[in-house]
């Protein structure tokens, strides 16, 4: 007789006309479409397929669902690879490439497992303890190779090329499971007219009903509810569909996974589908997960789940092996046994207890399935597959140590053990809410605490394992969900039949004696958790040095980390736990459940959130035309602003000189578009303003601007800008290019919370209006050159005058007043007339020399005239601190009049606005420097920095703004600009923050 | 006179991309040639405010948020409790007529024409391809045509009007129209699309 697993020759639910071919670790392999890597994987004979985390024992296959601890893979090649997934929930598709993880040169010859022979040195917490010496740096030299010997599999540094994409959904009810329970609070909840959203992530829907013979009374059973939900339009079927996270408001984050469609990106087929969905209701059908038991070499492969084995077998048509040993403690592995006999394999079942029902003794009879009451699996032989095991007598506690000593056993010769330790319902997402499971005794096992509003539970997830209790629960939980969405029908419309299988009797008397772990050798390994290479001697080191707390036992051992997040280790865990604790399973209680339920790839958080759709950008009205013209863009925030054009110089460091000479002696055009504009409307804008304003604006004539400051309501600058009366009830507010959002936001917030009795309204008008500042001596020419028929002389308008005016039928609205200290005129239009009217300005007055700057000499024209702007107005400023107290009216309250005026804030050493020279002429300064006086040692965070930086051509040296100590009282004095970065020290001199026309003669003419 | 130029001009070069099933299956075109109005009451005034425009457009005006007035080419969105937005074909002496018509006191009237950039989205993909970035319910029977709402895509704010069980149009910020403009193409790319020239009805 063959050993080991293979497929039966009829049965299951892959499509055997359908090949797949694919490789694993560079064998190709044949399997059938429906296939998972791991029945294909066994159905090819394949039962070694990863080394364990630390000892890097042999594992095979332990379970067939997404609670697999061993049996992950790295799948693809190049930026397509992927680590650590689950060969148990991955599809086969053609080509698929497979390598097993852990071992070198190979899972099957892999030196690594020299840490078997060390394990004593390895137990929980090793690295705490072993590698601490013998210096106190020692453990920084150990750590690489310690992580390189431990951990799973590899990413990839490359690129991923397939596309991900994430979605919103809504609906009435989401019923999560497809299992008996799923699929009939799903019909159930459809036909009472509810929107429903079934998720199931398995391919296939039926959940426990696959585990049934592929041709039986289930099936026809499965096949026809989901004929029936798929008749009604109102239901929509999400497979492969994890639902990974519950949140507040019934936010369910759901992940689809469509790897094995073999995703076109350049077709923009996703790889996985991240759905943020809304629910008015939910129904968990989650079900349960089979645990294991904890005995000695418990993991080596060829031990298995009982109801893997029977997945294996009536879904895959996969036979795990031929003679196989079935240790259980409850009634559920029997149907494994059962058709594994069937099949021809020869069974036995160890059974913990020494009582069972008496249908069951019956039918392994019926079956020649040998049957031992009261025994366990005390060992298990062979390394690299089961060869046999040690059957001896069951303890009669569930509390046996791991120091009891097994009776003598006999030994069975076998190629596959199945362990049936229970059931454990998936309490996950019921969790998420905040809501702790409870622990039901007579099924030993957590169900949920409870359930929010809105949110229903049918099933095993309650501890109901029976199939006719799973289709009773599901129909109420249907009806009771489609109820609170509004949609009643009567009980009599909503029942659904539950089929005629011949287990389900024994399923409802469902019964388990917690026996948790069985006694074992030692020095033999008992694996409690799998993934983690977590034994029963690390739990028990772990409460020896006082780690009571699971929470504690967790972090000590690593129990329930990884990629399965303990599914199949918690519960034994905690048994154990409190048996050493000599407590109840409820007083050590549980971890904490957290999103996600499964593992997501970091692409499908993502989606498309990346590269130029990472954020959006925002453009100027002019954007194209600075493109097309020699500009050089920069990021100002979301923005892309021209930075400096070329036909100044062939980079910034020469352009912006060469565009501020330009301004300063003749004219240039530069785009403002980005500055923040507001239509401040109502009888009460005046009012409005003189709050927000430390200035005066009830006065502010019409046509006119005025130059204003705002601050917080703490006391600091919030921001400055003009504002110009348009009319008696109208004006127009402009704001920083990076404060915008926050003045309007803050406009409203007062309008709608403190002074609703205002009558004024704001809106933003930035994105309505083209924005470009015409400046420079030659200024007022350009625009008599652009606009003939229009009188733009001083009288008309004069400095911080307004004009609007019609330009063959396009508006424009004329502004004189300066940030470069140059004559200047900002001028505004219509946004989509904006690169027209640029046009026109480059074209008349271009004999005058016009050309456009960028923002580095915008920026840097401002600085030589001494304004603040965004590097000063950094929110931790006051008034006196930039020189602008004496703007603050005495005559008026105002938004932070009160608080500015904090002792904190009046204090003399405030690091407050000065004016700083370069004093060595072949040296410059750096924005950033930090500040120090004459004679003082260059450490520490100095006595202020330089906020902004320009080269001067009227001074022919570096200027700069800075905030000092004491700020002005220092003028004349001379100080050191220290760069660490650069290790640079400059010498240079507190002056005024003004280095030209103090008067402002230039910009009144 | 200047012409307009539309933000996402650059982009409109009529074209398309079959999706993942050799179909396209949504339309994508800039709407142009209209004006937006906003209107708006101070604290006091709404009730005056409403009477003025009943007068003016001789119809009852919407009473809830999200509801919209259609009158011949006019239409009238009530976008907050005492606040319209106006669309009308450009060139309409409307505008000239709310500025006479609502006294500055009683109203503040905007001209929004060139804030926002109008797309239309339609098709039998289109409510998906907008549930990729509208956090709403686009399901008929909630979000139902002739409704619109203010809402976000692409981290900026847009309004979406539904105007037919399978037609959107979205009103953009300006400046951040052509970067909500590349999201659709490329979120389009699984359904296929079809970029179509610009028009005043770019979809008709």
């Amino acid at each position: 007789m063959t050993r080991g697993p293979s497929r039966v020759s009829t049965g299951g639910r892959v499509d055997r006309s359908r090949p797949v071919e694919f490789s694993l670790d560079g064998r190709s392999m044949r399997g059938f479409h429906g296939d998972t890597l791991a029945s294909a994987s066994l159905a090819n004979g394949v039962t070694l397929i990863g080394r364990s985390f630390k000892y890097h024992r042999p594992r095979g296959f332990l379970s067939a669902g997404s609670e697999e601890p061993n049996g992950l893979f790295t799948l693809g090649e190049g930026g397509r690879r992927e680590p650590n997934i689950p060969g148990t929930t991955t599809y086969i598709a053609e080509g698929l490439s497979a390598r097993c993880q852990n071992g070198w040169p190979s899972v099957g010859l892999d030196f690594m497992s020299v840490n078997s022979c060390v394990a004593p040195l390895l137990a929980a917490g090793f690295y705490y303890k072993t590698f601490m010496g013998p210096t106190r740096g020692a453990w920084m030299f150990y750590e690489p190779f310690i992580r390189r010997a431990a951990g799973l599999g590899r990413g990839s540094y490359e690129r991923d090329p397939d596309r991900y994409e994430t979605r919103y959904a809504f609906t009435d009810v989401l019923v999560i499971g497809a299992g008996p329970a799923g699929l009939t609070a799903a019909l159930t909840a459809g036909r009472a007219g509810a929107r429903v959203i079934l998720v199931e992530q398995d391919l296939l829907l039926g959940g426990s009903l696959l585990l049934e013979e592929a041709t039986g009374p289930a099936e026809a059973w499965r096949q026809h509810i989901e004929m029936e939900i798929k008749s009604l339009p109102n239901v929509e079927i999400m497979r492969r569909t994890t639902a990974q996270g519950l949140y507040d408001d019934g936010t369910v984050v759901l992940v689809e996974r469509r790897e094995h469609l073999r995703p076109d990106p350049t077709k923009g087929e996703a790889r996985q589908i991240v759905t943020t969905l809304r629910t008015r209701a939910i129904v968990f059908a989650t079900g349960a997960i089979e645990r294991p038991l904890v005995f000695a070499n418990n993991d080596r492969p060829g031990v298995m789940l009982a109801s893997a084995v029977r997945s294996y077998l009536n879904r895959f048509a996969v036979a795990c092996g031929q003679r196989m040993v079935i240790v259980t403690n409850n009634d559920s592995a029997y149907s494994t046994g059962f058709d594994l006999a069937r099949v021809g394999a020869t069974v036995i079942i160890a059974d913990l207890r020494r009582e069972i029902d008496q249908s069951l003794t019956a039918r392994t009879e019926a079956l020649r399935i040998e049957l031992v009451l009261g025994s366990a699996i005390v060992d298990v032989l062979g390394r690299k597959s089961v060869k046999s095991v040690i059957i001896a007598e069951a303890p009669r506690l569930s509390n046996a140590s791991e120091h009891t000593r097994p009776a003598k056993g006999r030994k069975v010769d076998c190629d596959l053990v199945c362990m049936a330790g229970g059931w454990s319902p998936v309490v996950h997402l019921t969790s998420h809410g905040g809501i702790k499971p409870r622990y039901r005794e007579d099924i030993a096992a957590f169900v949920p605490g409870g359930y929010a509003r809105g949110q229903f539970g049918a099933g095993a997830l309650g501890g109901s394992f029976g199939l006719g209790a799973a289709i009773r629960e599901g129909i109420e939980a249907g009806r009771s969900a489609a109820a609170s969405c509004g949609r009643n029908m009567p009980p009599n419309q909503l029942s659904v039949l539950a089929p005629n299988i011949e287990d389900a009797v024994a399923q409802e008397r469902y019964r388990i004696e917690p026996i948790w772990h069985l006694p074992h050798r030692r020095r033999a390994k008992a694996f409690v958790d799998f993934q983690n290479d977590v034994t029963v001697k690390d739990l028990t080191i772990a409460h020896q040095e006082g780690y009571t707390s699971v929470e504690h036992l967790k972090r000590y051992t690593t129990l329930g980390m990884g990629t399965d997040q303990g599914k199949t280790s918690n519960i034994n865990a905690f048994a154990i736990m409190a048996s050493l604790r000599d407590v109840e399973i409820p007083a050590t209680a549980t971890t904490t459940f957290r999103p996600p339920f499964t593992p997501i790839a970091i692409g499908a958080l993502a989606g498309r959130t990346l590269g130029r759709h990472f954020r959006p950008t925002r453009r100027s009205p002019l954007h194209d035309w600075h493109l097309n013209h020699g500009g050089e863009m920069i990021e100002a925030g979301l923005w892309m602003r021209a930075w400096w054009y070329r036909w100044a110089g062939s980079d910034v460091g020469s352009a912006y000189i060469e565009e501020m000479r330009l301004v300063r002696n003749s004219v240039g055009i530069s785009d403002i578009s980005t500055l923040g504009k507001i239509d401040v409307q109502g009888p009460d804008a005046a009012e409005l303003l003189n709050r927000i304003y430390v200035n005066g604006f009830a006065k502010l004539l019409v046509s006119k601007a005025r130059y204003g400051v705002m601050l917080t309501d703490d006391g600091a600058v919030l921001d400055d800008g003009t504002t110009t009366r348009l009319s008696e009830f109208r004006y127009f507010m402009t704001t920083t290019t990076a404060q915008t959002g926050e003045v309007m936001s803050w406009l409203e917030f007062l309008l709608q919370t403190a002074w609703m009795d205002l009558q004024v309204h704001v809106t933003s008008v930035t994105d309505e209006w083209a924005g470009m500042v015409i400046s420079g001596p030659k200024a007022r020419a350009a625009l008599e050159l652009a606009l003939p028929g229009h009188d733009v002389s001083n009288a008309t308008l004069p400095y911080m005058g307004c004009l609007e005016i019609d330009l063959d039928g396009v508006p424009l609205r004329l502004i004189r007043l300066s940030f470069s200290g140059e004559l200047a005129y900002e001028v505004y239009t219509p946004a989509d007339f904006g690169v027209r009217l640029w046009e026109h300005f480059l074209t008349r007055a271009a004999p005058l020399g016009i050309r456009p700057y960028g923002l580095e000499a915008l920026a840097s024209l401002r600085v030589e005239k001494g304004h603040v702007a965004g590097l000063e107005l950094d929110h931790r400023n006051t008034l006196d601190d930039l020189g602008l107290g004496k703007m603050a009216s005495k005559e008026k309250p105002f938004v932070g009049c009160e608080l500015r005026k904090r002792p904190s804030l009046q204090s003399s050493d405030r690091w407050s606005l000065v004016g700083i020279e370069c004093l060595e002429s072949e040296k410059r300064l750096r924005g950033g420097s930090i500040l120090f006086a004459a004679a003082e040692s260059i450490e520490g965070h100095g006595r202020g920095y330089i906020t902004s930086v320009t080269w001067s051509n009227e001074l022919e040296k570096f200027v700069a703004l800075g905030l000092y100590q004491g700020g002005l009282i220092h003028e004349g004095e001379q100080i050191v600009c220290a760069y660490p970065l650069k290790g640079e020290q400059v010498k240079a001199r507190i002056v005024a923050p003004m280095f030209l026309d103090p008067t402002g003669e230039r910009l009144r003419v | 006179m200047f012409d307009r130029k539309s933000a996402i001009v650059g982009a409109m070069s009529p074209h398309g991309c079959n999706g993942a099933d050799g179909h396209r299956r949504v339309r994508i075109g800039e709407a142009i040639g209209w004006d937006l109005v906003q209107i708006a009451a101070f604290a006091a005034t709404s009730l005056e405010l409403e009477s003025t425009l009943r007068s003016i457009f001789r119809l009852d005006l919407p009473t809830n948020t999200g509801e919209v007035l259609n009158a011949g080419d006019l239409r009238l969105l009530k976008t907050g409790s005492e606040q319209y937005w106006i669309v009308i074909p450009d060139g309409d002496d409307l505008l000239r007529d709310l500025v006479v018509s609502v006294r500055p006191d009683v109203g503040a009237v905007t001209s929004l024409s060139h804030s926002r950039t109008r797309i239309v989205v339609e098709g039998s993909a289109a409510r998906d391809l907008l549930a990729k970035g509208i956090a709403l319910d686009l399901h008929t029977d909630v979000f139902v045509p002739g409704r619109f709402a203010q809402t976000g895509l692409h981290h900026t704010p847009v309004v979406i009007y539904r105007s037919g069980p399978s037609r959107y149009e979205l009103f953009a910020m300006r400046t951040f129209a052509l970067s909500v403009w590349e999201w659709l193409i490329d979120a389009s790319l699984p359904f296929g699309y079809e970029i179509v020239a610009v028009g005043r009805d770019p979809l008709a």
